[in-house]
């Protein structure tokens, strides 16, 4: 008595088992189901940079000819050619956009020369970021600070021959600057 | 009492050890999809292909950064499961916005690989997502997101 309970018991068992065991394919093998990735993207601010003051090499007779240096303090210094006065300064370049961002800087428009008419004088360019009295250097990439700001401080270096004429010189400084 | 219910106990103690062997089915997100760092400029698309390609057009300047396409793994060691061919179904045009605050942009374009449908094997299948994401003129700087919900069901 007790064995045939047993066994009917374990027949319903294995009926339960192949039962559940259906139900457990199943469930598996065709009910649709759902994941979900997650999508990111980061917008950020854009780079932009503005002239906020000029390069001025003042004033200078040519003497024996060299060159007028002005640092990227806008202290300017001589070799060869005679100071006399006029306001020299550094120029400045502001630049913003994403903190802590690095950039490019691209200085290759800016003139060659100063030019009077058809007179020239060279121009070589010299840039820091710290406006420290560099007279020699040129910075090619700059990052931005925490707040996305950056100062480019650039001086240069001027040309002049012994029988340079006189006159007003002027050029144009080019910066470009682009993200990395 | 408690020796009329052993027999029922044995059989239902083994179906339980063997199920989580024969009938084990997941299918979740193993990587997310990444757009990357941008400039919005004057607006346009940012396409992430399957493959993890990123491609754009208009004026937005894409940045040096980490991309990739969205990864979904289904997993079924269950023997119908382990070799089924399952049907992809991936979010609709605009049903998907990445957002940062108040601003957004529209995810559209869904792509898949395998797509449509794919065939399972050796119990597991990978499905690699892509899509177009719509950026405004001069979209609001800001860290965008949002969740892609991918369906699979076995045919």
């Amino acid at each position: 008595m007790n064995t045939i309970v047993a066994l009917r018991h374990f027949k319903l068992a294995l009926l339960a088992a192949f039962a559940l065991g259906l139900i457990g394919a199943g469930s598996g093998a065709l009910a649709a189901t759902t994941a979900t990735a997650s999508a990111s993207a980061t917008v950020i601010a854009p780079i932009a940079v503005s002239s906020t003051a000029n390069l001025s090499f003042g004033k200078f007779a040519p003497g024996a000819g060299g060159s007028v240096t002005i640092n990227t303090a806008g202290s300017r210094t001589v070799s060869g050619v005679i100071a006399s006065g006029g306001t020299p300064t550094a120029a400045t370049f502001d630049i913003t956009g994403e903190p802590s961002a690095t950039y490019a800087i691209d200085t290759s428009a800016t003139t060659a020369n100063l030019n009077s008419g058809a007179n020239t004088m060279a121009l070589a360019l010299i840039s820091d970021f710290t406006g420290g009295g560099a007279t020699s250097g040129t910075q090619a990439t700059g990052t931005l600070d925490g707040t996305g700001k950056q100062t480019l401080h650039v001086g240069g270096v001027l040309t002049v021959s012994a029988s340079q004429p006189n006159g007003s010189y002027s050029g144009t400084i080019s910066v470009a600057v682009a993200y990395n | 009492m408690a020796r009329r219910l052993k027999p029922w106990l044995l059989p239902v103690a083994l179906m339980a050890a063997l199920a989580p062997g024969n009938a084990k089915q997941t299918f979740s997100s193993t990587q997310a999809l990444a757009f990357g760092r941008f400039v919005a400029g004057t607006g346009g698309t940012i396409t992430i292909a399957p493959n993890g390609v990123r491609s754009k057009t208009g004026g937005v300047t894409l940045l040096t950064s980490t991309v990739s396409a969205a990864s979904f793994t289904n997993t079924d060691n269950s023997a119908k499961g382990g070799s089924a061919t399952v049907a992809i179904t991936l979010p609709a045009d605009g049903s998907v916005v990445l957002v940062s605050g108040a601003n957004q942009m529209a995810l559209k374009s869904f792509t898949s690989s395998p797509s449509g449908t794919g065939l399972m094997s050796g119990g597991a299948l990978t499905i690699s997502v892509g899509a177009t994401l719509t950026v405004g003129a001069n979209q609001p700087k800001g860290n965008y997101s949002g969740s892609i919900p991918v369906t699979i069901q076995y045919q």
